[in-house]
């Protein structure tokens, strides 16, 4: 008995976090595979495979939870979580507080469940049963296709469909992952190389910071659909996916923007007296960056990434539109409306093939911009208590 | 008593940029020729008006700006000393692994820590001596202190330095990162330096914070949700922390309420007894500074006016600038109010400062000569003893004769 | 002599609703304040002072709301409560009857417009007829003197400005407001306003005004800055000024230069001056009379040169001690101010007093008169009182 408990005695707190991290970790790992079909070719006893791994997954964060529970040293770690977690305990009452940041709230949070429960709402299966190969290729059973005009929303269809009867309930569902994707991949480019760049231009100055800001220039003066448009050729011609060239696209139009941003609240972090002290304490540039000027200088970036991902989806929304994003047959927003192209014109005779994947885009647009909103009212640290 | 500190001929010009191509214009000649001596255990003194330059003159001289020209000397802890430590450590380790400290480990450490400072016969000897002897005999080739020049340190080794050069500021506000938690602030210095670790940190960051008045509830805490007081307190545990040789007070207790005033000074000069701490503190607040300090310097537009001891300056100001400055501090009795305003106009600006004696136009006494020359800083009292030497530069007090 | 009241406040209750609690900033403020005279409203910070004055124009916002209470201003037209009166006749009040200047100066002043602009807005605001008037008796001076053209347009601006004086909205003057030309006749109002700008500065001590008027506030240096905002408050000869801390961010000598300007100008213009500062030395260098604050309370009232012989309130002893003086040990206050959301309860101070009795956390003193014209809220004088008229 004694031994079991010094057994228990040894998991410390960190050993507990490990477990619920790697457990997350897995989780999310079979998840994608599962959300995006790897592994088909294994059989149809494949997904249950992935559900049986994800299931796994999330009882290592459970175990994980029970042993930080009896953690002997948990007490240090909820001291040390007390004042974070007070802090956000604020943010949410402040969020409970403004209707439009609750909408802005809300409307996010659906979306992340609809892109998360996507394989249940719209399982990536054939009619017959067998498992897509690429879940983002919206299937129709190939003797159907050349059924050209659009039916109007059944039992079977829930949304209706398109031309070459595409399923538009199945594709709007998917096209909520294939948004995210290609949101959070933008994002996070844009942000690492205007982080990094505008750190470095803000911090040191100089001539270092004339040629970032020149090359920036540089990028800036060109129109930005225009570039994005031709890169997308461009590389076509040397095989790469049109939805990867849009990516790149759209990164390297939007980074030099979040460069200045960054680097000008860098500057301003920068003379804060704070700064001082920790040279004086003797901490090295990196330190100094890393620990005290990006903390404090990302509030605003994080408020302009945010209303941005609604922009960037929207942007290739267009360019699918334009036949320049994803494939036909993808499930992307703009790509369907691209397939209701010709019946547009019908005014709201076949309302269904533009309507349905408007309002997702519309929607997602919108919350992410109140959400935004909502970051830039709260989240300021100085002044709101005032 | 010695020196700790010793600046010669110090000047931090900020140049203003204007035209198309951004070149310098003009010079803000901020400090212009300082020159004095901080021994160490005491309390300096430095008072002036905005735009003396008596914050620059701090921040100068703890190299967070770059001087433009003279000298700072520190006589600091050797830091190669830490290295004896270490080395005393390795021996100790190779030691008690069992395996024999064989001689070529132990030339491997000499050619580390000591062969710079011993010639190769005495390396040679000194294989296969007792640790203990070792030690020792290094210990006593190195000296404990070196000076070193402030101004020609390469970055690395200024560092280094830093940790016996701290700094309080002004406003406890801006100068605790407002995303940190306490715990952390504190322990920076330690961090940064790489002077301890895990356990360690904790401990020295509560030994710090118990110096100061604060306990182990405050380390998990934002800064705003302390008073000024408070925050200034954190300040000074920061600073503290890794038991530094100076501390450059800038202005602290002037964003903080006169009640909470008695206590922060009474916890420098605590702090000064028990960690035998030097002080540079500079101030527009006079009184304040007259109560902590043992010698004080009065600045204006950038050079030292007047330097003596506290009480001897105090009692009678001889630079009319001073004895102006003097004059105008509100006394808490309204039967010595004062008719009129000791002085009339205002401090010009440094870019652009007057000739000669820099204070001659607004000076009572200014003589022909104060106009063309700058009148040097000499002792009064003829130079017999430097350290308790009343230095004035004025010809009217050097030179009545004109 | 007892001089007549200008000001009184009465029983003032104020809080502050925030997200931590309710700060019951004052707890029942009352202060007499008489004409003529200069009184320093003291205390350390969060005491409540900024927001007594605040208070005294109706000026304090929300999260803060006012509980209680009464400030009545007697002015020539009667006796006004402040607190509730309608907002067209308080803006007449503001700026025209009290007057009030704050700590920073260049925050007061609006970096994209001169200093002449600036004044001459406050003159525009409050005595544009009195201008005007001026403008036309100046005009009708020029028409008397000047013949032909000069005479023929001198003419004209004179009747326009007599019809801005009977009519402001006519047709003609709506007109003639916006057409290039025809417009001349605003810049004799702009001349006159402008001569009465610079000896406003003159009389402020503000070298070479002529060459200030055009200057922008970033150009002037904090001591100047500061006589300008005075200058602002002053255009309209106001019978109170309210001064919030102007001197604290000022070097030593500026600040000097400026409490005897400031006396100065209370002897020439006869105003009365609220100045609210933490600092004992400039309240004795510069007022007649003298009230501490301390945690929303007024603790003791009196003239300066009783009360810095005599303090009778323990804070207020306290506080003088804690003055540095060289070769004194120093003595500091024990304590810290106390929260104001769950204030001690009975005196405020009761917690950090050395002289604390069985009775101070449960009953508040009042204010009592404890020698003529020397009041004190504190239980050490109360029960004197007591003593005293069982005596009698």
């Amino acid at each position: 008995m004694n031994v079991q408990k010094n057994k228990h005695a040894r998991l410390g707190y960190r050993t507990a976090l490990g477990e619920i991290a790697v457990g997350i970790v897995w989780a999310v790992a079979w998840w994608i595979t599962w959300i995006f079909g790897l592994f088909p070719s294994l059989g149809d006893w494949v997904p249950y495979v992935q559900i049986g791994a994800i299931v796994a997954g999330v009882a290592l964060i459970g175990k994980g939870l029970f042993d930080l529970r009896r953690a002997p040293d948990y007490a240090d770690l909820k001291k040390g979580i007390q004042p974070t977690l007070k802090e956000f305990r604020f943010t949410l009452k402040k969020i409970r507080g403004s209707p439009l940041s609750l909408m802005g709230v809300s409307l996010v949070s659906f979306f992340v469940a609809i892109a998360i429960l996507a394989p249940v709402l719209a399982p990536p299966f054939t009619p017959e049963g067998y498992p897509l190969q690429d879940p983002f290729l919206i299937y129709s059973n190939p003797q159907e296709t050349y059924v050209t005009t659009p039916q109007p929303p059944s039992a079977q269809y829930p949304f209706g469909t398109t031309t070459g009867k595409i399923n538009l309930y199945y594709g709007c569902i998917w096209g909520t992952i294939y948004a995210f994707r290609l949101g959070l991949i933008v994002i996070v480019s844009v942000l690492v190389i205007g982080v990094v760049l505008g750190l470095i231009a803000g911090y040191y100055g100089g001539l270092i910071d004339e040629v970032i800001m020149r090359f920036t220039d540089i990028i800036l003066a060109f129109p930005g659909l225009i570039l994005t448009m031709a890169l997308i050729v461009a590389l076509a011609r040397r095989n790469w996916s049109r939805i990867d060239a849009a990516i790149l696209g759209i990164v390297l139009v939007g980074w030099p923007g979040y460069t200045r941003l960054i680097r000008g609240e860098v500057l301003r972090v920068k003379t804060e007296d704070y700064v001082e002290a920790s040279k004086a304490s003797g901490s090295s540039d990196l330190r100094i960056m890393l620990r005290h000027v990006l903390p404090n200088a990302i509030y605003p970036i994080i408020i302009v990434a945010s209303l941005d991902f609604g922009s960037i989806v929207l942007f290739a929304a267009a360019l699918s539109f334009l036949g320049l994003g994803a494939p036909p047959r993808y499930a992307d927003w703009g790509q369907l409306i691209n397939q209701a192209g010709p019946w547009i014109s019908y005014g709201l005779q076949y309302w269904w093939t533009f309507i349905f994947p408007g309002i997702f885009i519309t929607l997602f647009c919108l919350g992410w911009n109140l959400l935004g909103d909502a970051f830039r009212d709260i989240l300021d640290p100085l002044y709101r208590r005032k | 008593m010695d020196t700790l500190i010793e600046v010669e001929n110090l000047k931090k010009y900020f140049p203003i940029l204007g035209g198309v191509l951004r070149k310098k214009i003009a010079e803000v000649k901020a400090v212009d020729g300082v020159s004095f001596k901080i021994e160490r255990g005491e309390t300096f003194g430095v008072v002036g008006e905005s735009g003396c330059g008596k914050t620059t003159l701090g921040k100068t001289i703890l190299r967070l700006l770059k001087p433009n020209g003279g000298k700072i000397f520190f006589n600091a802890p050797n830091d190669e000393l830490l290295e004896i430590t270490k080395a005393e450590e390795d021996i100790k380790s190779l030691n008690q692994k069992r395996s024999a400290a064989s001689p070529a480990r132990v030339t491997r450490l000499l050619k580390r820590y000591g062969m710079k400072y011993l010639s190769k016969e005495e390396a040679d000897k000194l294989k296969g001596v007792p640790d203990a002897q070792l030690t020792t005999y290094l210990r006593e080739k190195i000296p404990d202190y070196k000076k070193y020049d402030l101004t020609r340190l390469p970055s690395a080794r200024l560092r280094r330095i830093r940790r016996h050069l701290q700094i309080v500021y002004q406003d406890p506000t801006t100068s605790l990162d407002p995303r940190m938690l306490i715990r952390n602030i504190v322990a920076e210095p330690l961090i940064a330096q790489g002077l301890a670790g895990g356990r360690k940190v904790h401990e020295m960051t509560l030994e710090a914070l118990q110096q100061v008045g604060l306990s182990e509830k405050h380390l998990f805490r934002y800064p705003h949700e302390f008073s000024g007081g408070q925050r200034q307190r954190i300040a000074v545990a920061r600073a503290i922390i890794t038991h530094p040789k100076f501390i450059m007070l800038d202005e602290p207790t002037s964003a903080v309420d006169v009640s909470v005033r008695a206590q922060l000074l009474d916890l420098f000069q605590t702090l000064q007894r028990n960690l035998d701490l030097t002080y540079m503190f500079v101030s527009h607040d006079l009184s304040v500074v007259e109560v902590v300090s043992r010698r004080v310097a009065v600045m204006y537009l950038g050079k030292i006016v007047e330097l003596s001891q506290t009480e001897e300056l105090y009692k009678e100001p001889l630079h009319p600038y001073a004895h102006a400055l003097f004059a105008s501090i509100p006394i808490p009795d309204p039967t010595r109010r004062r008719e009129r305003p000791p002085i009339s106009g205002e401090v010009p600006s440094p870019v652009n400062p007057p000739s000669g004696c820099r204070f001659h136009p607004r000076c009572p006494l200014a003589m022909e000569i104060c106009r063309r020359e700058e009148p040097p800083l000499l002792d009064v009292k003829g130079g017999r003893d430097p350290r308790s030497g009343h230095f004035v530069a004025c010809f009217a007090v050097n030179r009545p004769s004109g | 002599m007892k001089q007549e009241n200008l000001v009184e406040i009465r029983d003032l209750y104020l809080n502050f609703y925030t997200y931590d609690g309710v700060v019951q900033a004052l707890d029942g403020i009352s202060l007499d304040i008489k004409r003529g005279e200069i009184i320093g409203l003291v205390g350390e910070t969060g005491c409540g002072k900024s927001v007594t004055s605040l208070s005294t124009l109706a000026m304090v916002i929300s999260p803060g709301n006012i509980e209680g209470g009464r400030v009545e201003l007697n002015s020539e037209k009667g006796k006004v409560d402040i607190l509730n009166i309608k907002q067209s006749e308080l803006l007449k009040i503001r700026g025209r009857e009290i007057s009030m200047i704050f700590q920073e100066p260049r925050a007061a002043l609006n970096p994209v417009y001169t200093v002449g602009d600036q004044i001459a807005e406050v003159f525009y605001h409050h005595r544009m007829e009195e201008l005007i008037k001026a403008a036309i008796s100046e005009l009708e001076n020029e028409v008397k003197r000047t013949k032909g053209y000069k005479q023929s347009v001198a003419r004209r601006h004179l009747a326009l400005l007599n019809q801005v004086l009977k009519n402001p909205r006519s047709l003609k003057l709506r007109f003639s407001s916006k057409l290039p030309i025809l417009r001349g006749y605003r810049n004799r109002v702009k001349r006159v306003t402008r001569r009465e700008t610079v000896e406003l500065l003159r009389l402020l001590r503000i070298p070479d005004p002529e060459r200030v008027v055009d200057m922008y506030p970033h150009e002037l240096s904090g001591g100047m800055a500061q006589r300008v905002v005075i200058a602002m408050a002053l255009t309209c000869n106001p019978t109170m000024l309210i001064a919030d801390e102007p001197t604290t961010s000022l070097d030593v000598t500026v600040q000097m230069q400026i409490l005897h300007l400031i006396r100065e100008l209370k002897n020439k213009l006869g105003s009365s001056i609220l100045y609210v500062t933490h600092d004992l030395g400039v309240v004795a260098e510069t007022c007649e009379r003298v009230a501490v604050m301390y945690a929303g309370n007024i603790v003791e009232v009196a003239e300066v040169m009783p009360f810095f012989k005599k303090p009778m309130h323990p804070y207020a002893q306290a506080l003088l001690q804690s003055i540095p003086r060289p070769g004194q040990k120093f003595v500091s206050i024990p304590g810290t101010v106390p929260s104001l959301i769950s204030p001690p309860t009975g005196c405020r101070f009761h917690d950090r007093c050395r002289y604390a009795l069985e009775m101070c956390p449960q009953v508040k003193p009042p204010l009592i008169e404890a020698e003529e014209g020397h009041f004190v809220a504190c239980h050490l004088y109360t029960l004197k009182e007591q003593y005293k008229s069982l005596e009698s």
